[in-house]
């Protein structure tokens, strides 16, 4: 693999967007082809990127290590000067571990599916096409951003396109929608911009603070004793302030030495009012939890869900919730361990809590758009669960759940779809019986809703399997709250069954005559999309191995990290 | 009867005097210019108004050279004094100054595009020049070191902007002007008074004067007073918050142009005179900590009333108005911890804030007409797609969303005032740290009204439900 | 100098009893030698030929503010050429700086000059200066009521009014009124 491959997948649409938005002359059709080609470009990227990281036993780890992450790509972006109270640095830093490298892969994959979703687009298509891509950048971004900065200026950058994408494009109360998702996130977003600056006051490059006390002439000098040195030095309060440089750099960030001695983020800070370290964990808890989302902060997610335009909401519930949990993962866990084992107990209960909550919702829904969206809430919960148990088997399952919903919401949502283009109405109760005159979507509809309710087999499965295992044996979570997220499985498998016996069984029933006509069977490139998901949650439910090996090794050491071992 | 003494500091001041005309060649140029354009006004008031507009533009061209040569004829490193101790020249003050010639250029190329400056009867002659009239009050206050320039500077300032208030000539610009000029009055009126207790405590009124730190506030509880009392006039052109109540009348009746300017040169200058006035005051423990607080709840009640207020506005330009109370109590941000990290911010985002500003502004004057309410802007973003573009950028790096200028600006900011908190930790600061940077996701919902309303048609209920909802997620 | 007994406020003091003395002299000099013969409108405050008393918020044209404003800027700038020429002119000074100290006063006071004179044309080319004459309309109504009736109106007010002139009820006696046929 190339060098820098990472950069390719950020710049590469980047550059499509760029064309489109500065083409002279009204966009043609080639403006989506342009678009599905270069998502393709990243799927398959992204593909190698997999085939070419490095696994097994011996695999390096990633996480808190930056030497053992993978395709690292690192510039300095830059680096001014504070005056007295220290120089401030931020790096272009990329790479990917074990935590990483699935999640890239289902990004591009559900991006390359929104596109082709995408085809029928037919209102302004050179600012819808422009926004995708400038979105599937910055999606990809954030997952391989190892520098806090990029990664919030990624995650910042998603909202914009996002906004606009539902606001233009959606449905009846778009407007409404889309304000309410852009406020929801920016609020989330805020949060977390908070504890950034927070953090990144606190903490130190030692290597580059090397340089500036004069310890070494070059930063690529810094030996591992050099940096030990200058961690003591730093806890001594031998180092003049104006010599500390403060980085962004997230695996410094989670290494509790290089905090300064007088940050009120750092481990020894004592003798305030407030326990800085405890609040910093939950304002990146809850910035992360809206994303993902979580009762009660999920209630932008099914208005922007229903309203967005079907490309969209595939995007939105197959990867774009997924930061949300990759955030936990990747920032708010490592960096403050302690608060996150403290906290096991009331993260564990708002992740059942969603479950059961998204679970009752969606039984009660009678459009099935809502229906879906909600039961993302409810299966996002599982992920919540699994990181809660904070260990290796609810890491894992944590992970497989992310995979498994991104392929499966995407799949749901563009079934969903496929009715909606037909006929306009996504009420359940406008149709019986279509498994008749529609039975290849039939088909995939059953796949999706039986994978997405836990059959054996699919991925939804082993993803549900692993967070339930993992919450039971979790020393912190006791075995009533894992229960009732077994509840939830049960109620999944009570809305999906009857949502599929009230549409697709018994005598077909239109709510208009004139439907009739209209409800013709699946179009080739539903087909190649419906079924591409299709075998991938076939596949990767019959062999888990596929998703779990890139990860085993930076999942353990996480787990180990956390419990400080 | 002199004594020789007496005699020796006129010769001194008189050999002063050439370089100080030459540190003032700007503001020369600029009084030039306008009365000349005065005098042409009287000799040929046939010209059409491009005429005028070609004059100032051109005298204010020039007058930017002459301080272009400043820049050589002024050392960097050192602060040159002019006329006395009256004035004081750093090349930070040639950087502001050249902010405000620029802001000014802008204006004038805003004012030509605008409809109002082209009608038959315009006295153009007078509106130059009472604008660069405004200019060159401004262009002293930035140099200003002593506070009675700053107070002529200021009245200057004031003057001019009351009467360009009113060059719409309708009954509501009146209304605006006059409010202006009674809210302005006051202001001005209890800065006098303030700097009369000044000059009481400590027999002078150089700005930089040591004697300003000497005077114990433990001692003289009053002196807090005093001093907020005295910094008034300048809060005035600010519009903070407790002087803020004449923005939006001012900003719904000046016209377009002006009211860009009004929203940016007179608050960069005033905050870069704030700012030379806290840096100066903060080498006392005791000020810094009084200061300290002040500004920070200044900045607090600014931001919350500004953004709070601004929800409930349906006329574009009132809204502006209260938006840009808010962004004051950003800049207000800056005072709080004056280092030199702080200054490189203030820097960068005085030059931001002046460039997103007057793009808002200039597609506000090209989408907006001829109402102004927030209604007329639904659609126009597909008709003028330049425009609407600008406008939702500029409003996308006033809310301080990456990857904009705007958010390094207030991330530059926001990390100033959490080092602040580090070394000194009182709850306002944390309050303000937390609630300001909170604060932008209301302001987001503003704009995003805005560029909202620039693109799509929308109804009506669907914005108050918006509002509701935004309300309590607020509480 | 001779003033080492007074202290500076009392120079001020002496203006300030000066001012009065030659005030009250002029009145009392002028009330000598005046005939005494007023009447209800001579005795009513001069305003300008505006009705004195009216309401609090009654229309004020413009133009008196305009010709005030301009009356006392040129005042006021009068009041200052006098102390500057006292202190600018000095002989100690201008000899000791070589007459530089004069020539700077001078031309900044021409300067100062010169701006308000440029103000003062800008007013009068624009016309701000031009006070609106009303033309005289006589009213084409023809009344019904015999002329001489309206005479001998007059005659009566007038007859009420003389008798009170003079005396001490003048501030109680009914508003004259002159009954004129239109």
């Amino acid at each position: 693999m190339p060098e820098n491959v990472l950069s390719c997948l950020i710049f590469l649409p980047l550059l499509g967007a760029l064309v489109l938005l500065l083409w002279p002359r009204p966009v043609g059709a080639w403006a989506k082809w342009l678009t599905i080609g270069l998502t393709f470009g990243q799927m398959g990227l992204a593909t190698g990127l997999y085939l070419y990281f490095e696994k097994g036993p011996e695999a390096p780890v990633g996480v808190y290590d930056l030497a053992s992450y993978q395709f690292v790509e690192q510039a300095s972006w830059f680096e001014i000067s504070l005056g007295r109270s220290g120089r401030l640095s931020a790096e272009y830093l990329l790479g990917i571990d074990g935590l990483s490298v699935g999640l890239v892969l289902l990004a591009t994959i559900v991006l390359f599916i929104g596109a082709v979703a995408s085809y029928t687009i037919e209102k302004l298509p050179r600012g819808y096409f422009a926004l995708y891509l400038v979105l599937s950048s910055a999606i990809v971004g954030c997952f391989v951003a190892l520098d806090f900065l990029l990664f919030y200026l990624f995650f910042e950058f998603m909202l914009l396109p996002m906004y606009f994408l539902i606001g233009i494009w959606g449905g009846e109360r778009r407007e409404y929608a889309a304000v309410k998702f852009f406020i929801y996130t920016l609020v989330g977003s805020l949060l977390i911009l908070v504890v950034m600056i927070g953090l990144y006051l606190s903490v130190i490059d030692p290597a580059k603070t090397a340089r500036q006390a004069g310890l070494i002439l070059h930063e690529a000098e810094a030996s591992p004793e050099i940096i030990r040195k200058v961690q003591a030095a730093l806890s001594a309060k031998k180092i003049a302030p104006e010599n500390q440089v403060y980085t962004f750099r997230m695996t410094a960030m989670m290494d509790p030495d290089n905090f300064a001695p007088n940050a009120l983020l750092g481990k020894s800070a004592s003798g305030f009012a407030l326990d800085f370290r405890f609040w910093a964990f939950w304002l990146l808890f809850i910035g992360f939890a809206i994303k993902l989302p979580m009762v009660p902060f999920h209630t932008w997610l099914p208005d922007a869900h229903v309203e967005a335009p079907t490309p969209v909401s595939v995007v939105l519930a197959g990867i774009l919730l997924k930061i949300g949990g990759y955030g936990m993962m990747r920032l708010a866990f490592p960096i403050f361990p302690e608060q996150a084992q403290a906290g096991m107990l009331v993260m564990g209960f708002i992740g059942v809590l969603s479950i059961l909550y998204g679970a009752l919702n969606a039984l009660a829904m009678d459009d099935l758009k809502k229906m879906v969206a909600h039961s993302s809430v409810s299966h996002m919960g599982f992920v919540l669960l699994g990181l809660a148990a904070l260990n290796s088997e609810g890491a894992h399952g944590a992970i497989y759940q992310m995979w498994s919903h991104g392929i499966l919401s995407a799949l749901l949502f563009l079934l969903v779809g496929v009715l909606y283009d037909r006929t306009h109405s996504r009420l359940i109760s406008h149709y019986r019986g279509l498994l008749g005159a529609m039975p290849y979507f039939g088909f995939f509809v059953m796949i999706g809703f039986f994978a997405s309710l836990g059959l054996p087999g699919f991925s939804g499965f082993i993803g549900e399997l692993f967070t339930l295992l993992g919450g039971f044996g979790s020393a912190g979570l006791p075995g009533w709250l894992v229960a009732g997220g077994v509840l939830g499985i049960v109620l999944g498998a009570a809305y999906f069954l009857w949502a599929l016996q009230r549409m697709f069984l018994g005598k077909l029933w239109l709510r208009e005559a004139s439907w009739r006509d209209k409800i013709q069977d699946l179009h080739p490139r539903e087909w190649l999309m419906l079924s591409l998901l299709s075998l991938l949650t076939l596949i990767t439910g019959l062999m888990p191995g596929l998703v779990f090996g890139p990860m085993s090794r930076s999942v353990e050491a996480w787990i180990q990290w956390i419990w400080g071992t | 009867m002199f004594s020789p003494e007496l005699i020796e500091s006129l010769r001194q001041k008189l050999s002063l005097l050439s370089p100080s005309l030459v540190g003032l060649g700007f503001e020369l140029m600029l009084a030039g210019v306008g009365l000349f354009l005065l005098l042409l006004d009287v000799l040929l008031p046939k010209k059409p108004v491009t005429f005028f507009w070609w004059v100032a533009t051109g005298g204010l061209l020039a007058a930017g050279a002459v301080l272009a040569g400043a820049h050589f004829y002024f050392p960097v490193e050192e602060t040159s004094y002019l006329l006395g101790k009256m004035l004081r020249i750093t090349a930070e003050t040639l950087y502001f100054k050249g902010l405000l010639g620029i802001s000014a250029l802008l204006t004038l190329w805003m004012l030509r595009g605008s409809a109002f400056f082209h009608r038959l009867d315009f006295p153009a002659g007078a509106f130059l020049f009472l604008f660069l009239s405004n200019v060159l009050g401004l262009s002293v206050l930035a140099m200003s070191a002593h506070w009675l320039s700053v107070y002529f500077s200021l009245e200057l300032v004031s003057v001019s902007a009351y009467l360009l208030t009113a060059f719409h000539f309708e009954p509501r610009a009146g209304e605006g002007s006059i409010k202006y000029l009674l809210f302005g009055a006051t202001a001005s009126a209890v800065m006098l008074y303030g700097l009369s207790f000044l000059y009481g405590f400590t027999g002078t009124l150089e700005i930089f004067s040591p004697t300003f730190l000497q005077v114990p506030v433990s001692k003289h509880p009053v002196l807090g007073l005093v001093w907020v009392l005295a910094l008034g006039g300048l809060l005035f052109k600010m519009a903070a918050f407790p002087f803020h109540i004449w923005a939006p009348d001012v900003y719904q009746s000046a016209p377009t142009p002006i009211v860009a300017f009004f929203s940016v040169a007179p608050k960069v200058v005033a905050l870069w005179v704030l700012w030379q006035i806290a840096s100066f005051l903060y080498e006392i423990e005791e000020l810094r900590r009084l200061f300290s607080l002040f500004w920070a709840g200044v900045a607090l009640l600014s931001i919350g009333l500004g953004n709070f207020a601004a929800l409930w506005q349906t006329h574009l330009k009132r809204l502006m108005a209260y938006s840009s109370i808010a962004q004051t109590g950003f800049l207000l941000v800056v005072l709080v911890v004056p280092s030199p990290g702080g200054f490189s911010a203030l820097l960068f985002y005085t030059t931001v804030y002046a460039l997103m500003n007057f793009g808002l502004f200039w597609g506000i004057a090209k989408m907006a007409s001829p109402e102004e309410t927030l209604d007329c802007l639904a659609g126009k973003g597909r008709e003028q797609v330049l425009a609407g573009g600008v406008l939702v950028l500029m409003a996308i790096a006033l809310v301080g969303l990456p990857p904009t200028a705007g958010f390094t600006a207030k991330l530059l900011i926001f990390s100033g005032l959490w080092e602040a908190y580090q070394t000194w930790p009182h709850p306002a600061l944390l309050v303000l740290f937390i609630f300001g940077l909170l604060n932008a996701a209301v302001f987001a919902f503003l704009l995003s009204q805005n560029s909202f309303l620039a693109f799509f048609q929308r109804k009506k209920h669907q914005r108050f439900a918006g509002k509701k909802y935004l309300i309590l997620t607020c509480l | 100098m001779g003033t080492s007994q007074i202290s500076a406020f009392g120079w001020a003091f002496l203006f300030i009893v000066g001012g009065i003395v030659f005030v009250v002299l002029g009145l009392w000099v002028a009330s000598l030698l005046r005939p005494a013969r007023p009447n209800v409108e001579k005795l009513s405050a001069y305003e300008c030929g505006e009705e004195a008393v009216g309401p609090a918020w009654g229309p004020f044209h413009n133009r008196y503010y305009r010709v005030a404003l301009v009356f006392i800027l040129f005042e006021v700038e009068i009041v200052l050429l006098f102390p500057w020429a006292v202190v600018f002119g000095q002989k100690p000074l201008l000899a000791a700086t070589g007459g530089q100290w004069g020539q700077l006063a001078l031309l900044e006071m021409f300067v100062f000059v010169g701006i308000l004179a440029l103000g003062l044309a800008w007013i009068w080319a624009k016309g701000h200066l031009d006070w609106v004459k009303s033309t005289v309309q006589s009213p084409d109504f023809e009344s019904k009521v015999p002329r001489h009736l309206y005479e001998q109106v007059n005659e009566r007010a007038l007859s009420v009014q003389n008798k009170t002139a003079g005396g001490a009820a003048v501030s109680q006696s009914p508003s004259p009124t002159s009954y004129r046929q239109p």
